[in-house]
């Protein structure tokens, strides 16, 4: 074998490498970027989960406050890939039924008698991704992925306007 | 004799295999990880199922009041018969004819008060029962999911069983008022000696000769000073079956010898994997939530 010829074969076997690996490098990048996605999906998931159930499981009043300490409790800093989980919008709390106010006729007074609240809860949260690559195909630097759910509320609403109203 | 391998050409075939395997391995990740999270997420969807169902049976605490009745019934009953006793103990035979209307009077209101108790178990299975069915119904090909080969279809309900939860008291107290009957009842262990709340799931019969009348008392988590316990999710196996409601997704007639208080929820995901659909499997979840405990303590 000629010196041209081994120096030929060289090239071509470098040749071949530096094509393959500008072929494997962007797909391995893609392959960062979509776990990234599917990562994120699924934190964004599991948290909007933790919030709905939170916000359906006490006051209709303060649904949005404790999931806003959900969300800082399960989200509480933003690294490089993720941001931060916010609420998309606030708490939505549809509320079929619910206990009335009513008066009582021994003193004339207005009390609520208490009971279940029925109906549901829908929370909605974000989170924001900075692919690598993806973006050469979306066009935008960053990724917004939003994730809803649903919980049946869970309240019963003590008795409240009584004089007595913590019975033995 | 020696072979002479050919080396040309030989990093580009490496590469496009390498690029092959990535490729597949991470398209297998891909789907075994979406698979995973559509799991949780159906497991979710259970839950939720579950715990509304719950919140239906004991609406308006009429499990929690029905209890009450029960126990209130079982004491002016108690209370009329010992009425009748007196009269005749302390010579007072003419107010026996009153104490007879009224212990009379008792029964038949009991007897009413048995159809109600009754009616009011029909009325929970059906609308727990409706609810369920309407899930199923309401379902459309939204929820289906596809990823190589793999296909998932929305949770459907199989199964719903009604039950309640062990070691649940009933939410009504035997009141200590009546001596004779608090005593009978810590006897006959209708009642909790600690707490003077009756035991769960029991026909509470008074002694005789009015030991023909049941006084069928539920379980149903008391209210402890004021507070009442929301519905919840259980664990499976604290779950104890009293009747079938929904089975392979049909109706099936259900009347349960107490008022429930808890439901499990069979769901099934049905599932295709390969290329042509080759393994076919539901993939089932269960979930168990009790209902809202008693609203008013008496």
């Amino acid at each position: 074998m000629t010196r041209f010829e081994r120096r030929k074969r060289k090239a071509q076997s470098l040749l071949e490498t530096v094509m393959g690996i500008s072929f494997l490098v962007p797909i391995f990048l893609l392959l960062v970027d979509f776990t990234l996605v599917f990562a994120a999906l699924q934190k964004n998931d599991s948290v909007c989960r933790n919030v709905v159930r939170t916000a359906a499981s006490g006051a209709p009043e303060d649904a949005n406050n404790r999931a806003q300490a959900i969300l800082a409790q399960k989200s509480d800093s933003s690294t490089g890939w993720f941001s931060k989980i916010s609420l998309a919008e606030p708490v939505a709390l549809m509320i079929t039924n619910k206990p009335n106010v009513q008066l009582d006729p021994e003193s004339n007074e207005a009390f609520n008698p208490g009971g279940p609240i029925e109906g549901s809860a829908i929370a909605s949260t974000q989170i924001t991704i900075k692919p690598i690559l993806l973006h050469l195909f979306h066009g935008e630097r960053e990724l917004t992925f939003k994730s809803q759910q649903s919980c049946p509320i869970s309240y019963v609403m003590p008795e409240s306007g009584r004089s007595n109203e913590v019975k033995e | 004799m020696r072979t002479i391998r050919k080396s040309s050409g030989s990093m580009l075939v490496l590469i496009v295999f390498l690029l092959g395997i990535f490729v597949v391995f991470a398209l297998g990740a891909f789907t075994v990880n979406n698979f995973l999270f559509l799991r949780t997420r159906a497991q979710d969807r259970a839950d939720n199922l579950a715990l509304l169902l719950a919140s239906k049976i004991n609406t308006g605490d009429r499990v929690g009041q029905m209890n009450e009745l029960q126990a209130r019934s079982r004491e002016l009953i108690f209370n009329s018969r010992e009425r009748i006793a007196d009269c005749h103990g302390e010579e007072l035979d003419m107010l026996s004819p009153i104490a007879e209307q009224l212990l009379n009077e008792a029964r038949e209101g009991h007897a009413l008060l048995e159809r109600e108790s009754n009616n009011l178990v029909s009325q929970i299975c059906k609308e727990v029962k409706e609810s369920a069915l309407a899930h199923n119904s309401a379902l459309s090909d939204l929820g289906i999911f596809k990823m190589g080969g793999l296909l998932t279809e929305q949770a459907r309900i199989e199964r719903v069983e009604l039950g309640s939860i062990k070691d649940i008291p009933s939410n009504a107290k035997s009141d200590t008022v009546f001596e004779g009957l608090s005593e009978f009842d810590l006897q006959q262990n209708h009642s909790h000696k600690t707490n003077g709340l009756y035991r769960a799931n029991i026909d509470a019969k008074i002694p005789p000769p009015d030991g023909d009348l049941s006084f069928k008392i539920s379980a149903l988590a008391p209210n402890v000073r004021g507070t009442c316990s929301p519905a919840h999710n259980v664990n499976a196996h604290v779950f104890t079956r009293m009747d079938t409601l929904i089975d392979n997704e049909e109706g099936q007639p259900c009347h349960p010898e107490f008022a429930p208080c808890a439901v499990q929820v069979h769901c099934k995901m049905p599932t295709t994997l390969g290329i042509k659909g080759d393994y076919r499997a539901d993939l089932t979840f269960v979930s168990t939530a009790a209902t809202n405990g008693a609203i008013k303590t008496e």
